[in-house]
């Protein structure tokens, strides 16, 4: 997002050639340029005629080439509105594709306490101390930015960790020496270049934008609040407030996105900065680092060559885990094991440090099948291992083999398949009841894997189960198919359950029930094609690994990751397009991701002239 | 040298226990003639009403909760019993169909979360994560809490799942008025930080100041972006220089309480771990500070969540513990056994209301009580819990709305059914808002009631 500044001079690397124009100073490096103020249409008859020649012509030059710019501007009717050329026919869509608009999306919780360490060079001991001082909104939201907070609450806990991260990152001279080696804290003007020369870069970084002169008045008028006096005698609280301003400044907790130049099909372009800022949080979970910044300036995120070349290098970083590897786990559930709690009678062993090493298994075993190029997602649907620890090994009933995360093979012939039948994939997603486990499980795997969204309502009245005390579960739960306006929806989730009823609330294997019976793990997948039956999770993990279903349902669920929002009617090309691919590249999730972020949909947005989508 | 110049006089003074004075007078307009500070609800003359919501989830079994007799003088219900104090200061209403519920069928949810989404708004689920208008409480603030410190007071004992079921008060239906949910952060709101914690100088209205000017500065930059969201930050950073001008004198109806300590503090966690986190004692606390929050002037309109579904709470000094499905569990068990625990929790529960009730009256204002100058609308969720019955939603009004209201000790029965909208918008022309119409059914007040 660029800031037009008419009066004043923007702070940026590179060449800064200007050409005067009618509409005013201009850069023309198509990524340091400043987006235009809208124009009616209806007015300015010349400066009309100038943006259009730019823009009907080369769609990636814009109007800075415009050579109409030094005609006397006579009086002339107004041209009549442009004729906004259709996008193409998407041959796989039969439709075009229909980029969403510029985005302004809140970071969550986990991605601004990142970008505070990774920016601030923060300890695991500070960044402890900082990570509770946020209000949570809460498991279920994800990243989806409808569902995150800006309430006086949220901002007061804003408040709160911008001073603690000013604290730590000043705080010694090493510290101070990594943005700026003049004196803060020297009086007078000294002092006010120096904070100058410190908040400059800073701001860069962190409003992931070229930063105006302005802006950095704005930061020193903050810091001007801290004049040294016998009851705040820092000489560095200046910059400490400069700090606390650009953490809590919508320019950074938010990643607003100005879309610009380029009126193609009614399209903008998405800027090399904000494309920079797209990659860095889907991939790595923080803002751009130096050198990601670097590459934007440099413009090598302006074509697809670029984009394709950089995702695959951030996809090697180890810093993708907290990014991909977040959404994959998000994918499986597994993130939920956090809020899920279980009697502690019943579990004693169910405590934080099983919570984690659960979550730690199942990252570590998906990171083998998305982690490197060329690698099979849905592998993992039927893969015959995973990664235990003293914690975990327990639930197999296996040997421990350490106290970290080793690889350890399945016998032939065990029950044990692909993450399925991981304790955190099992556990996240049920009540520990008995009763439920089926509803709960048949209700996750449809949520998760085949995007079964909405379930018919839930009946004004619900009859009780049956109260006999010597029934198996299956037989309780028999009226949910017997009653037809219970069956519509529980056909849905029950049969799917049940392939799970051979793992407790916990993840342990067992072959009988609570009335002795066998537990076999029958089941039906009712919707899938010929409402295939199976027999425990190993079965069910091949049919879904086979599903046209859910590789469409994963392509969803990185559409919302990726934008952060539902999608809507309008969103079904680009969904489709990310999904073809994926199938196309034999699941390599790599690839997918690739085709999202060279897609028309990463690269641009759909806007309408003059109006505020 | 273009230098911004801050926009507003910035309030330096006294903030309570921070042990600082910079010393900026505060300003004459801000005090009445008694040099007391503008807004406080002594009961004067003309002060508007006080306004509360009061939210229980999982429904009612209709056995114990409905008394047999209707009218006057009735006798209370196993379930009433906690009220039995304060008959002269409620009527319970049956009968109220909350057919709003079942709006809009498309979207993925369960029962719960249309019951929460219904409870005051007047409409239902816009999405998972939001609703369809603004709530009742909110509605009233708008003309209620002009010249406080406070909008509302939204407040909550459970935490946050991070889904519409979180919430029952909403600035408009796609923003929830975020429930304060940590007693220490709903003291450091009224009262200030405490003494030691922290910078020797409160330097948050600086930045917050430095904020407000940069949104603005964004909203001018950005063309083509939806701006809802930077409005949002805005308005909340304004309320939140607001809600931090200090108060340097508290007057006779209002002694700040003791910091609450570490072991009722924090942030709960989403679901009740049973380890003391979602008891009886916390949400106490947090209504003595909601209240102190009323009786000093601070607010006129809240809200309170004893817990939500999603929250599955624990009753273990009942006896009324459920695997870690709680509440919501127990509220589904239809067995006798599962009936009479689910009797025994909201017995438990309508003595949490009974102490609000009881803290209210208990504070004497301009010849009468805090109490009298209050209204609150108390519902569940629903009715029979196990069925999900929004038919028939037990509705409380409480509280003599300053005078307006003070035909109570009634069991009120619409025999029938009357629309639950209806009787959202006779609380709201009681508190007087002139609203004639409210959410999508409420059409007309109810005569029976006001």
């Amino acid at each position: 997002m660029h800031a037009w500044s008419a009066a004043g001079t923007a702070i940026r690397l590179g060449r800064a050639t200007r050409i005067q124009t009618t509409l005013g100073t201009l850069m023309p490096n198509r990524d340091q340029r400043p987006s235009p103020k809208p124009i009616p249409w209806q007015l300015g008859g010349l400066l009309a005629l100038t943006l259009l020649a730019g823009c009907a012509g080369n769609a990636d030059q814009g109007p800075a080439t415009s050579t109409k710019t030094k005609t006397t501007p006579t009086i002339t009717p107004p041209p009549p509105p442009p004729v906004v050329a259709q996008a193409p026919i998407v041959p796989e869509c039969g439709t075009p594709i229909t980029p969403g608009p510029g985005l302004l999306r809140r970071l969550t919780n986990d991605e601004y306490i990142r970008s505070a360490r990774d920016i601030f060079h923060l300890t695991p001991d500070e960044v402890g101390q900082i990570q509770n001082l946020l209000k949570s909104d809460g498991l279920g939201v994800g990243n989806i930015t409808a569902g995150l907070g800006l309430s006086p609450d949220h901002i007061r806990g804003y408040l709160d960790v911008a001073e603690k991260v000013a604290e730590f990152a000043l705080s010694t001279p090493e510290r101070r020496a990594k943005f700026a080696t003049c004196d803060y804290g020297a009086p007078g003007d000294a002092g006010f270049q120096c904070r100058k020369a410190f908040a400059g870069p800073l701001g860069r970084q962190m409003f992931r934008d070229a930063i105006p002169e302005q802006r950095v008045w704005d930061l020193e008028a903050v810091a001007d609040r801290a004049v040294p006096s016998t009851t705040d005698p820092d000489p560095y609280r200046p910059a400490k407030l400069m700090v606390q301003g650009l953490l809590t400044s919508p320019r950074f907790l938010m990643r607003l996105e100005n879309p610009e130049g380029n009126v193609k099909y009614g399209w903008k372009s998405i800027t090399s900065w904000d494309i920079s800022t797209r990659l860095a949080y889907m991939l790595w979970g923080t803002n751009p680092d130096p050198d990601l910044i670097q590459t934007a300036l440099v413009s090598q995120l302006s074509n697809t060559d670029q984009i394709a070349q950089t995702t695959r290098k951030m996809l090697a970083d180890p810093r993708a885990k907290d990014g991909i590897g977040w959404f994959i786990n998000r994918w499986l559930g597994v993130e939920f094991v956090k809020d899920a709690v279980r009697d502690a009678t019943a579990y004693p062993q169910w405590n934080d440090t099983l919570k984690q090493s659960m979550q730690a298994e199942t990252a570590r075993f998906m990171e083998d099948f998305w982690g490197k190029p060329g690698m099979n997602l849905f592998d993992a649907f039927t893969a015959k291992y995973t990664y235990l620890d003293d914690n975990l090994a327990p639930l197999y009933g296996l040997p421990s083999p350490g106290p970290t995360l080793t690889r350890v093979d399945f016998a032939a012939g065990s029950p044990r398949i692909g993450f399925l039948t991981q304790p955190g994939v099992l556990s996240a997603s049920i009540s520990q009841k008995e009763l439920v486990a089926p509803i709960l499980r048949g209700k996750f795997i449809r949520n998760q894997f085949l995007c079964t969204l909405p379930l018919p309502a839930v009946p004004a009245s619900v009859p009780a189960p049956p109260q006999a005390p010597n029934l198996t579960t299956r037989d309780r739960l028999a009226q949910h198919r017997t009653d037809p306006s219970c069956d519509s929806c529980h056909k849905l989730l029950d049969p799917v359950g049940f392939g799970f009823e051979q793992f407790d609330a916990i993840g342990r294997y067992r072959d009988k029930g609570s009335q002795g019976e066998a537990l076999t793990g029958a089941g039906q997948v009712f919707g899938l094609p010929g409402d295939p039956t199976f027999t425990g999770p190993g079965e069910l993990a091949t049919l879904l690994q086979g599903s046209e279903d859910v590789s469409s349902c994963l392509a969803q669920q990185a559409f919302r990751y990726t934008y952060g929002r539902e999608p809507v009617a309008a969103d079904a090309c680009t969904i489709k397009l990310a999904r073809e691919a994926f199938k196309a590249k034999k699941f390599d999730l790599q690839e997918m991701i690739v085709a999202i972020t060279t897609s028309d949909a990463f690269r641009y947005a759909t806007v309408t002239p003059g109006v505020t989508p | 040298m273009k230098r911004h110049l801050s926009r507003r006089t910035l309030l330096r003074g006294i903030g309570l226990g921070s042990g600082v004075c910079i010393g900026l007078p505060i300003l004459d307009a801000m005090l009445n003639g008694n040099g007391d500070l503008i807004g406080r609800a002594k009961g004067q003359a003309g002060a508007p009403p006080n306004f509360l919501t009061f939210f229980l989830p999982n429904g009612v079994f209709t056995d114990t909760w409905w008394p047999n007799a209707t009218g006057s003088n009735y006798e209370l219900s196993r379930c009433l019993m906690p009220l039995a104090d304060f008959k002269s200061d409620f009527t319970l209403v049956q009968g109220l169909d909350k057919q709003e519920a079942f709006r809009n069928q498309d979207i993925n949810s369960d029962a719960h979360q249309r019951g929460h989404a219904s409870f005051s708004t007047g409409g239902s689920l816009a999405s998972n994560l939001t609703c369809e208008f603004a709530s009742v409480d909110q509605v009233a603030a708008q003309q209620l809490s002009s010249g406080l410190r406070f909008k509302s007071l939204p407040v909550a004992l459970g935490g946050v799942n991070g889904e519409v079921g979180d919430h029952i008060s909403w600035e408009t239906g796609n923003t929830p008025a975020q429930a304060t949910r940590d007693p220490a952060l709903l003291f450091e709101k009224l009262f200030g930080k405490p003494a030691g914690g922290g910078l020797s100088v409160d330097y948050r209205q600086s930045v917050l100041d430095y904020i407000a000017h940069d949104i603005t500065e964004v909203k001018k930059e950005i063309a083509f972006t939806d701006k809802a969201r930077l409005d949002e930050y805005l308005t909340n950073v304004r309320a939140l220089e607001t809600e931090l001008q200090p108060v340097t004198s508290l007057g006779a109806d209002c002694k700040a309480p003791p910091i609450p300590d570490a072991r009722t503090s924090g942030e709960p966690p989403p679901i009740d771990q049973n380890d003391g986190t979602y008891t009886n004692e916390r949400a106490q606390l947090l209504m003595r500070l909601q209240v102190l929050g009323f009786s000093c002037g601070f607010a006129r309109v809240g809200s309170f969540m004893l817990a939500s579904r999603s929250n599955k709470r624990q009753f273990p000094w009942i006896g009324a513990v459920n695997g870690e499905d709680g509440h919501h569990g127990i509220s589904h068990e239809t067995s006798p056994t599962g009936r009479e625990a689910q009797s025994k929790i909201v017995t438990d529960e309508m003595e949490q209301f009974a102490y609000m009730l009881r803290l209210m009256k208990g504070i004497p204002q301009g010849g009468q009580t805090l109490l009298y100058n209050t209204l609150i609308f108390f519902a569940n969720e629903c009715g029979l819990g196990d069925a999900h019955d929004y038919g028939n939603t037990p509705v409380i009004l409480a509280g003599q709305a300053g005078g307006k209201l003070l035909q109570h000790n009634r069991h009120v029965r619409y025999q029938d059914g009357a629309v639950y909208d209806d009787m959202l918008l006779t609380a709201l022309n009681l508190v007087g808002v002139p609203a004639s119409t409210f959410g999508v059914f409420g059409r007309k007040t109810l005569p029976e009631i006001a």
